[in-house]
Order: C-alpha cells, then sequence, then structure tokens
C-alpha cells in the first residue's frame, strides 16, 4: 500500500473516532442548593439562560457562565421556595418544568408535566399544586405533587360549563387560563368566556370577571365569585402571574387592560379572611396618570408597590415597549401614591414574575433602560420613596427576571 | 390585481431583437445538419464529421449535434469518427432532412475513450461557473434515494423530516432553504409543487443533477442566493424503454417507468415517464411519552403509526423535431397526486394521529427550441400554467399519544392546532421561460434569459381564522405574487479556450399584493414591490492540461418566496415585513484529474444580509424571518483515488464558519448561524468487478460513511463555543441542551447485473448500525433500513 492510502485511511479512522464519541452523562449530584437565579433572553422574545449565582449578586454581572442553562424559551419564570418553574422545557415544549440547583450551580432538570400551549400552574405547597392542560380538559383542573411532579387527579368543575350566557354563544370557555392563586385553604381559579378566535386571549365576552373558588383540603368546587365591571385578570402566556398574596393576607391581583382598551387597567383584592372580592376598594391606573397597564405589584406594610406607565398607554401597544415606566408606592388605604425615585425610567414588566420582588426582607425593583446601560435591580432605600442599583448585567439581551432561591 | 410589470417590456424588446435577427436567417442555405448518438441513444460529443469532397467539417457538441454550412447541393461522403467508436461513412443528398447518426463503440480504444473523452458531467464540471454533477447514470441501479447521493457530495447537506416524502432542507455552502434555487431542464420548477422534487424523483429517471455553489449561469434564471439544484432530465434519440422497482423496509415501494419512441422520418417523437413512491414510514422512534395518570414524561422507543405517504407522478409528451420551423417542439401533460398522513409537528412533542394532507396538480407545458442564423442564434422557450390544490385536515377533537391512543378533548376542533382545519387552498402559476443564445464571435456568446412568473392563492378553511371585523375567511381572499427575472450574460474565451470568462448581469422584480389584518382584525390590502440588481463574474483559467483553476464573485438578491410571505395557512404562518436577502459571495477553486485520482479543493467567502430563515415560531408554528447578517468563509475539499481497477476510494469534507455580524448584541455577534451544520464529511469505497459468477455479469459492491458534526439550535455565544480546534471536538462550555449531536451514519449495498447492462439488482442496507439521526428540529429521522432494487431496461 503506497503513502496516499495510508493518509486515507488514517483521515478515515480520525473522522470515524470522531464519529463515534459520546455524549457526557448526567451529572448525578443531588439537587436543592439554595442561591440566586437570573433569567435572561438573548433577545426580547428568544430562548435564553438561567444562570446561578452563588451570592447576591452586585456590580456588574457576568450572563453566561459554567453555571448557566440555555433555555429555548425565555418569557418569565416562578419558584417557590428553592424550586424553580418554568412553562416550557429547555427544549421549548410546553408544560411544567421544575428545576432546582446541583451544588456545582448548575441546573438540574426535576421533572416536567407537558401540557398543550397557554398552560397555567400554581405550587401551593411542597406536595400540592395545580396546573391547566386543555388537552385533558378546558374546564377541569390537574392536580400535582410539586416534589414528585407526578400529576395526582384533577378537580372536577364541569358543573361551570356553560353552553350560552344570555344570548351569546360561549364558544370557548377556560377555567385557570390566566388566574390560579391560593390563600387560607382555597384555591381561586379565573374562569373565561372568550371565541375560538382569541382562545381566550382578550377575547371575553362578558363584563364581569368570575373565579371558581375550590377547597384545597377536598379539591371541590365551593362557588363561583363575580367582579362587576372589569374584564380579565392575568395573562396566561406570560411567566408573570399577575397576583401577589400580600403580608396583610390578602389577594391582590392585577388586571392588564390589555387587548380592553388599556382604559380599566386596576389592581382589585380579596382580603384575608375573606372569599369573595373586595368590592370597596380597587386601584385604577386611570386614577393617576391615565391608560396603563398594571401587570406587578407588591404589598407590604400597608403599601401597595406598582408600576405605571407616564404617558397613556395606546391600545394599539404602540407605546407599551417605550421606556415610559416608573415604579410607585401606593398607600393602601388612602391610596396616595409616591414615585420611587433614583432609578431611570424602564421597559414594562409583562412577564417579569420578580419586576418587584422581596428578597431577606428588602424590596427591589427591576429597571431595564439600555439607553442608559441599565437591566438590573434597585434595591429600595430606607427612606421608602427612593432606591439605589445593586447590580446589574451587561448585555444587548434581556432579563426575565430574578430570584432568591432559599428553602 | 397587480399591473402587468416593466420588465415584460424587456422581453418583448428582446423577442424583438429575436425578430429582426431571425429574419436574416431564413435566407436559403445549403447547409447539412444532425445529431450523433452512442447504443444507448445518449449524444456523444468531440465526434469528427467529415465531408470528403469539400474537405469540410464540424465537431460535435455537447448535445451531439453538428452543422455544415455553405454546402453546395449534390451528393456527398459524410464520414463520423471519434475515439472510442467505429467509424461509419454515409452518401448523403444535400439538402438533406437532419442526420441521425448511431456510432457503435469499439471494444479497441474503449480505454483511450475512457481516458480522454469528456461526459456531459464532466463537461459541466469543468464550466468556469463551478457546478459540481451528480451523475446518475452510474447510480440508477442503486436503490439510493436523490437525498443520500446528494449528501455524499462535498458543500452539500440535505436534513429531511422524517421518511420518503418528508420536507427536505438543502444547504450549500452554507445557504440553505429558500436561498436555493430548483429547475428542471433550465426551468424553475415552482409549478411542480412538491410532485417533482429531488426527493421523490427516482435516480435513474435523471440523467444528472447539477449542483451550482454560488454563480448562477445566464441559462438559470433566478433569484437564488446560493447557488441552485438544475434536475437534468435524460435525453433519448432513439427508442428506449426502462422500469424499475424497489422494495424496502417500513413498507416502502418506489416504482419508475420511461419509455420514448422516436420517428425520425417523420420527425415526430412522444414518451412519457411515471413513478411510485410508498411509504408507511413506520420506523422507530425514541419519543417521550407523557404518562398518562401521573402525567410526566419517560423516553420510550415507538413505531411511528400515522406516517404513511403515497405519491404518484406521470408525464406523456410528444413533440416534433427537426424541421424547418423548430428544431423542437414538445408539448406536455404531467400530473401528480399525493396523499400525507401527518405524524408530527415541527418537532416531536406531539404526535398526530389522524390528520391528513393531499396535494395535487394537472400540469401542461409547452417547450419551444430553434436555432438561426447558421445556429449562430439559439432560442429556447418554455411556458405552463398550472394550479396547485392542497387541502389540510385536523379535525381530531383531542390528541393522540406516541403508542396511538386517542384522548378526547372537547376543547379542540384539532389534534394540531386547537383550532383545526379544513383548508383547501388553491396556489395558480403561470411561468414563461425564455432564453435567447447568440454566438457573435467564435470566442464569444450572448445570452438572455427571462422568467417571468405569475402566482396567486385563493383557497377556504371553515375552521380557519376570519377577519375579526368582516368574519370573512382569511384563505378566500385572493393573493397574487409576480416575479421576473432578467439576466444577460457574455461568456468569452482568450488564450485559445485557455481562459474562459463569464460576465452576467441580472435584474430581479417582484411584486405582491395580499389582504391582511391589522391588530383590530380589520382587513387591510397590503402590497409590496421589490426591484434589485446584481452581476455576478466567473473566470477558468486552465493551469495544465488536467488542471485549472475557478475564480467567481457575485453580489445576488434573493426575494422573499410566496410561501415565505404568505405562509401556508397552517403551521407555517404569514410574515409581510420580510425583506430580500443580499449576499455577496466569492469562489477559489482548484481542480485536478489524472488517470489516478482527482481532487478538487474550493474556498469561499460570503456576505449575506437580511437572511431568511424558517424558525420555530409559538411552540408549534414556523414563519420565516430576516434573521441576522451572516458572512464567513468555508473550504471543501473531494478526493477520488482509483486503488486499483476495481477499488476505488472516495473522500470529502466541508467546514463552513457562517457567522452573525451587526447584530447590536455582543452576546450574539460572531456566533455561529444557529441550526446550521459546519463540518460535514464523506468516505466511501466502490468495488467493481466483471465475470464474477459468469461470463457476462458484473457486480458492483460500495460503503458510504457520513459524519455530521454537532450542532445548535440557538445561538452559541463565540466565547462559549467548544474549544477543541475549530469547534470540531468538545462540548459547549455551558449547559447547551438544544444540541443536534454528532451524527455518522454508514451505508452498505451492492448491484449485480447478471447478463449485461439490461437487468439490474440492487441491495442496500442504511444506517447499518442503526445509529439516531435527526433533522433541524432535532427530528429523529428513520434507523437502519434494507433496500431491494430491480432494473430492466429495453433499448
Amino acid at each position: 500500500m503506497n503513502i496516499f492510502n495510508v493518509r486515507f485511511w488514517f483521515a478515515f479512522a480520525a473522522i470515524a473516532i470522531l464519529g463515534a464519541c459520546s455524549d457526557d452523562d448526567e451529572n448525578p449530584n443531588e439537587g436543592g442548593k439554595d442561591g440566586y437565579l437570573i433569567m435572561t433572553a438573548t433577545e426580547k422574545w428568544d430562548a435564553g439562560y438561567f444562570t446561578s449565582y452563588d451570592d447576591f449578586p452586585e456590580g456588574e454581572v457576568e450572563k453566561i457562565t459554567d453555571q448557566s442553562l440555555q433555555i429555548g424559551t425565555a418569557f418569565g419564570f416562578r419558584s417557590f421556595e428553592n424550586w424553580i418553574f418554568i412553562s416550557s422545557n429547555a427544549a421549548g415544549d410546553a408544560g411544567v418544568q421544575k428545576y432546582s440547583l446541583r451544588e456545582d450551580g448548575t441546573l438540574k432538570d426535576e421533572g416536567f408535566l407537558p401540557t398543550a400551549d397557554y398552560l397555567q400552574y400554581l405550587v401551593v405547597d411542597k406536595t400540592h399544586g395545580y396546573y391547566l392542560d386543555i388537552n385533558r380538559s378546558s374546564i377541569n383542573l390537574q392536580t400535582f405533587n410539586p416534589s414528585t411532579m407526578e400529576r395526582t387527579g384533577e378537580v372536577d368543575l364541569s358543573s361551570l360549563v356553560k353552553e350560552k350566557i344570555g344570548d351569546t354563544d360561549v364558544e370557548y370557555q377556560v377555567i385557570g387560563q390566566h388566574t390560579l392563586a391560593a390563600k387560607e385553604g382555597k384555591l381561586y381559579a379565573g374562569i373565561t368566556y372568550g371565541t375560538i378566535t382569541g382562545q381566550g386571549f382578550g377575547d371575553d365576552i362578558v363584563d364581569y370577571i368570575e373565579f371558581a373558588v375550590i377547597d384545597i383540603a377536598t379539591n371541590t368546587l365551593q362557588k363561583t365569585i363575580k367582579y362587576e365591571g372589569l374584564k380579565s385578570i392575568g395573562w396566561g402566556s406570560s411567566g408573570n402571574k399577575m397576583w401577589t398574596l400580600g403580608d396583610d393576607g390578602a389577594l391582590y391581583f392585577c388586571s392588564t387592560g390589555l387587548r380592553v382598551g388599556m382604559a380599566t387597567s386596576s389592581v382589585i383584592r380579596i382580603k384575608a379572611g375573606e372569599t369573595e372580592f373586595d368590592d370597596e376598594w380597587i386601584i385604577k391606573a386611570t386614577d393617576y396618570i391615565g391608560p396603563s397597564s398594571i401587570a406587578t405589584v407588591l404589598v407590604k406594610d400597608g403599601t401597595l408597590y406598582l408600576e405605571l406607565a407616564s404617558e397613556a398607554l395606546l391600545d394599539d401597544f404602540s407605546n407599551l415597549q417605550d421606556i415610559i415606566f416608573d415604579y410607585y408606592a401606593i398607600d393602601i388605604d388612602t391610596k396616595e401614591e409616591t414615585k420611587i425615585t433614583g432609578m431611570p425610567q424602564h421597559h414594562y414588566a409583562w412577564a417579569n414574575e420578580q419586576a418587584i420582588t422581596e428578597i431577606d426582607g428588602d424590596i427591589y425593583f427591576w429597571v431595564r433602560n439600555l439607553d442608559d446601560d441599565i437591566d438590573g435591580y434597585y434595591k429600595l432605600n430606607e427612606n421608602g420613596t427612593s432606591a439605589t442599583q445593586v447590580f446589574n448585567v451587561e448585555h444587548d439581551g434581556f432579563m426575565w427576571g430574578f430570584v432568591k432561591l432559599d428553602d | 390585481m397587480l399591473k402587468a410589470p416593466c420588465p415584460n417590456r424587456i422581453a418583448l424588446f428582446l423577442i424583438a431583437i429575436l425578430v429582426i435577427i431571425s429574419s436574416d436567417s431564413i435566407a436559403q442555405t445549403a447547409s447539412l445538419r444532425g445529431k450523433v448518438t452512442d447504443e444507448s441513444g445518449q449524444p456523444v460529443q468531440y465526434m469528427s464529421v467529415f465531408i470528403k469532397q469539400t474537405s469540410s467539417g464540424a465537431v460535435t457538441d455537447k448535445d451531439g449535434d453538428f452543422r455544415i454550412d455553405n454546402l453546395p447541393h449534390g451528393q456527398y461522403d459524410v464520414t463520423i469518427s471519434g475515439v472510442g467508436y467505429t467509424t461509419q461513412t454515409l452518401s448523403v443528398a444535400v439538402p438533406s432532412q437532419p442526420l441521425s447518426i448511431t456510432l457503435a463503440t469499439s471494444e479497441e480504444q474503449l480505454e483511450e475513450v475512457t481516458v480522454e473523452g469528456k461526459s456531459e458531467t464532466q463537461i459541466a464540471r469543468e464550466q468556469p461557473i463551478k457546478a459540481d454533477v451528480v451523475d446518475l447514470k452510474a447510480l440508477s441501479t442503486q436503490p439510493a434515494s436523490m437525498v443520500e447521493v446528494m449528501n455524499r457530495s462535498a458543500g452539500i447537506r440535505i436534513r429531511q423530516t422524517g421518511g420518503l416524502g418528508s420536507t427536505a432542507n438543502l444547504m450549500l455552502n452554507g445557504f440553505q432553504g429558500s436561498a436555493i434555487k430548483y429547475f428542471k431542464d433550465d426551468v424553475p420548477m415552482d409549478y411542480l409543487g412538491a410532485g417533482y422534487n429531488y426527493t421523490l424523483v427516482p435516480v435513474n429517471v435523471l440523467d444528472r443533477v447539477e449542483v451550482y455553489k454560488g454563480v448562477l449561469p445566464t441559462k438559470l434564471g433566478a433569484d437564488a442566493l446560493g447557488g441552485c439544484i438544475n434536475l437534468v432530465t435524460k435525453k433519448f434519440y432513439k427508442r428506449y424503454a426502462e422500469a424499475s422497482y424497489e422494495y424496502a423496509s417500513f413498507n416502502t415501494h418506489r416504482a419508475s417507468l420511461n419509455v420514448f419512441y422516436p420517428d425520425t422520418a417523420n420527425h415526430f417523437y412522444v414518451g412519457g415517464e411515471a413513478f411510485y413512491n410508498h411509504s408507511d414510514n413506520n420506523y422507530e422512534v425514541t419519543v417521550d411519552i407523557t404518562d398518562p395518570e401521573k402525567g410526566n414524561q419517560f423516553e420510550d422507543k415507538v413505531r411511528l403509526f400515522h406516517n404513511r405517504f403515497t405519491h404518484y407522478y406521470g408525464e406523456i409528451y410528444g413533440g416534433i423535431t427537426n424541421t424547418g420551423w423548430a428544431d423542437d417542439f414538445r408539448i406536455s401533460l404531467a400530473g401528480y397526486h399525493i396523499d400525507r398522513e401527518n405524524q408530527h409537528g415541527s418537532n416531536m412533542s406531539q404526535a398526530f394521529g389522524a390528520s391528513t394532507s393531499t396535494q395535487y396538480s394537472v400540469i401542461p407545458s409547452l417547450r419551444y427550441k430553434k436555432a438561426f442564423a447558421k445556429g449562430r442564434l439559439r432560442f429556447d422557450q418554455f411556458l405552463v400554467a398550472n394550479t396547485i390544490h392542497t387541502e389540510l385536515v385536523d379535525t381530531a377533537r383531542g390528541t393522540y399519544d406516541w403508542y396511538g391512543n386517542f384522548h378526547p378533548a372537547s376543547s379542540r376542533r384539532g389534534e394540531i392546532t386547537t383550532r383545526g382545519s379544513m383548508s383547501d387552498i388553491g396556489f395558480s402559476y403561470f411561468i414563461s421561460r425564455s432564453n435567447i443564445a447568440l454566438d457573435v464571435s467564435p470566442d464569444h456568446t450572448l445570452e438572455w434569459n427571462v422568467v417571468h412568473s405569475r402566482f396567486s392563492r385563493k383557497g377556504s378553511d371553515p375552521l380557519g381564522l376570519t377577519f375579526a371585523t368582516s368574519g370573512r375567511d382569511i384563505l378566500s381572499v385572493p393573493a397574487y405574487y409576480n416575479k421576473t427575472i432578467v439576466s444577460m450574460g457574455l461568456q468569452s474565451e482568450f488564450l485559445e479556450g485557455r481562459i474562459v470568462n463569464n460576465l452576467i448581469g441580472k435584474f430581479y422584480y417582484s411584486e405582491i399584493e395580499a389582504t391582511d389584518g391589522d391588530f383590530y382584525g380589520n382587513e387591510e390590502v397590503r402590497d409590496a414591490y421589490y426591484t434589485r440588481w446584481g452581476i455576478a463574474e466567473a473566470v477558468k483559467f486552465l493551469t495544465g492540461e488536467r488542471s485549472f483553476i475557478r475564480i467567481s464573485a457575485e453580489a445576488t438578491t434573493r426575494l422573499p418566496e410566496p410561501e415565505e410571505i404568505f405562509g401556508d395557512g397552517n403551521l407555517k404562518v404569514s410574515n409581510f415585513e420580510l425583506k430580500p436577502e443580499r449576499s455577496f459571495n466569492t469562489n477559489l477553486g482548484y481542480r485536478f484529474d489524472s488517470k489516478r485520482y482527482s481532487l478538487e479543493v474550493n474556498g469561499f467567502y460570503r456576505i449575506t444580509r437580511d437572511g431568511i430563515l424558517n424558525v420555530p415560531y409559538n411552540f408549534l408554528y414556523n414563519r420565516h424571518e430576516n434573521v441576522e447578517h451572516t458572512k464567513g468563509p468555508g473550504l471543501e475539499a473531494d478526493m477520488t483515488y482509483n486503488i486499483t481497477e476495481w477499488l476505488n476510494v472516495n473522500g470529502n469534507f466541508t467546514y463552513q464558519e457562517p457567522r452573525i455580524f451587526d447584530t447590536g448584541n455582543a452576546e450574539k455577534e460572531g456566533s455561529r448561524q444557529r441550526n446550521t451544520p459546519y463540518f460535514f464529511a464523506n468516505l466511501g469505497a466502490n468495488f467493481s468487478r466483471a465475470s464474477v459468477l459468469g461470463t457476462r455479469d458484473r457486480l458492483q459492491v460500495y460503503w458510504y460513511f457520513t459524519f455530521v458534526r454537532e450542532y445548535y439550535l440557538d445561538y452559541v455565544p463565540k466565547d462559549r463555543e467548544p474549544d477543541g480546534v475549530l469547534g470540531l471536538w468538545g462540548k459547549a462550555q455551558f449547559d447547551a441542551s438544544r444540541v443536534i449531536p454528532n451524527q455518522s451514519t454508514q451505508t452498505l449495498g451492492f448491484t449485480y447485473k447478471p447478463l449485461g447492462d439490461h437487468l439490474t439488482f440492487g441491495f442496500q442496507c442504511k444506517n447499518i448500525f442503526n445509529k439516531d439521526v435527526f433533522d433541524n428540529f432535532k427530528l429523529q429521522n428513520a434507523g437502519r433500513s434494507f433496500h431491494l432494487k430491480a432494473t430492466y431496461t429495453i433499448q
């Protein structure tokens, strides 16, 4: 065999060996480590990363590290203690995905419950959770165990099915698509009456908000409650659940005003010890600057923190993504607002579940303003009216959330 | 309706030139014309045609044609001779009808022909404009698909979303999708829909596939950004019939029939071709199964259960040839019908079990060829008008799991989408392609090419989207798309042919008109007009008797295709904001051929702006978008070595670095283009031996190995890429979960001709080690499969 042949077969052997290389096995480390986590997207609506940090991020933060996981959809996430939940798996398939942190800070896949698109979910405690999967039912909610990430059953809500409301046919009815919230042993599930075309997104055929109230201990329907004059709470495709449980024990719900003209954006509540809406209390965006879209609230010490646009939002969304938002502190009783200073104006919170978040007793605000090279978090100062930047992610992408994972 | 575009005037102007020139050519002259073919009916080039009485003569061209002009009326002795063929002398009275001459091969000189003669394949390979020519004659008896055959070539990578009949995405020098254009016999083949393409046409129906990387020759008028594929059908000059049948794993049946009958005396011919493809495509895949009770997932190997594909194609044609008014006037009527079961969407997260698709069309076409002015002016016209009907049924009120079990869900009207579909859409085409070539001198040829396409879409879907305000079915509102591509080229030879130069200018025009819904659901008539210019230059230098260098550069445009803008009314949604792609491409190549081995090395560099790719959109959907600008070099090399007379080996590799730039995003800047393989290689060995079991038999055994380096579905920051040299090994330096892993497959097969060339049996085992192979969005393709094919030819 001449030299040419030797080289040829050597090249073949090299390529064959290259092709035979196998993937590394999954690291078998146990999950459950505490830490901090940031979600970023490469572009606003693109794939992105979860990156964990051992210590509270400070100063300029490196966005992609050895502790990063690439994810196909980065559009907000939620957490429960030191678990992370997101509404799609790393490949981008719809469903309830749970992660935890390994000892080395990398993310561990803790289980996935696939669903149809536009799911909704709620983790009540370590062993109880609910989710909507319209592949199974658009009416009955599914129950699951967040520890094992296994479905455990179904809540029968079939008695709530309506064929007509007045003279109007109900083309599309879904329960839990936009809101699943819990307090004091009760689950509150939003009921949507929409159209086939709109699939329940901003196409409500009724002028009220209706929730099913379900007893969590028995998973049985107790009643339905209504709030007249508003349409839709929350927005099911967002990682942001758009409600909060205040330190006063009340549930506060955001009505975004999206696709209903922005003018009705509001915050309403169910007070502690109650299972009906508080008809006497509402925060309306139009009582302050004008039509806006309230998507994030936090309630602490009698103050409700939210963001409002500095100019009237237009119903064609043309200025919804402009850098025109400010944070405010509103006295829950007097409804007097105080603008939080020390921060530049920022982007709409939208899918960022942690746009206003509390960590170790302190309140943090997400500020994205790339004109000023800012995409980071500010901490509310002790005076309660100003905030100071804590960390910044220097990038051209999009931060969609920050959380402390703490068992 | 759209107005007639101004490029039509250009076409009229060109036709006027044609008429003016042709009026001069109709003068009475006594010329002798003819065609020389071999015993199989294939044209023979470089044959000497000599007239003893006048000592004049000619040499046959690539089509086997010759012409000798200015002959006084009378009787002549015409001698046809050439290497490898038995010399033949005829007595001919001039004027005469065109001659049809068949030469017998000469055994004594056959070896010489093999070495010195140039086949059409080789001639195409040596054009200044680089073309890889896949010679299908040599492969026609293998039970191989065109996709496999093309994937064995350097610089070409085709990814299919499944088995036979599934969607394919071809990549050339880093370009993919609609940046690549497809032709059948030099005519853009959009009008053939899914009925006739390189994934379905049996290899024995075609003569060859020309793969142009970069500059397109003038004759191929298209707005290709990165090359094109030209399927060249077999040409016959004598009676011919061929039939083949293949049976393979997954209940796959492929059959073809090709017949041709010429009547030289009466100047007409008739012929036809037909093929049939069917597969259950029920191969095994590893998928995530959702536990019906626990709701979570586990991996399992399942057999696809709703993936059947059936395809019929037939064409009959007839024509008049070698008359005073036409060298070839051909009328054709073709038709096809496709039935497809839809097993999954753009990924395999969800199984479908009831949805079906149908596509069909009847396609009348006409082709006219005529040479004027003593052959110096050649005219070629093609016309076609047809409607492609596509239907999608998605009415299952629930979902299927991967075991084929149905789970009713009252909230759903379809399994693919909750809305469901009963779409029925008609895509109407009219395409005119005119080509004029003029030899302005022996060394200079001018060529014009005008392709005008008119396209409209109209349909209905009772379950589909409606305009919110009017309630009208979106598909019921017609959409229009017109496109005109004008090319003008000059081919020149210098230094006795040692330098061949091509200079080509192009004009692109398209207009679109359709109705879209605004944010509130109001109907809004939208239109868009695109006008662009392009230029291409290609030159070839002979550096020796057996080697040459090729250099080419082009500034080109690719206009958005109708389906990219309109979507398909189903899983591919519309995007009216698309802009044309622009690209500047350069190529530099070297080729050397000898008896023992051949070597070809090509490098390219491209700068592409506003590249259009089909990307996932809202989970189950796709849509076309202008993705980031891309630039980067690439290198491909191909070598064939004849170790002995009966054994040769071939290897090639392609490495390309298309990276995005001007992203305005530091994280993405300089990243590799996502979902694009950047290194792949092939190896092959062929053993061929005659008289194995008998005196007239021949056995060929072959083996192929293909490797594709892992690549990523999302952008990986450049500083986090695998740290092996050129990224050829290692892993991304973070948990990059969206990865298409390394893939390597091997194919082994043989063909056996027991009694000469008439009957051939072929056997092949693909993916012999049953490796997992994937497509774009990590769709798993078939594992190991077995194929048996028989071919019978009558001449």
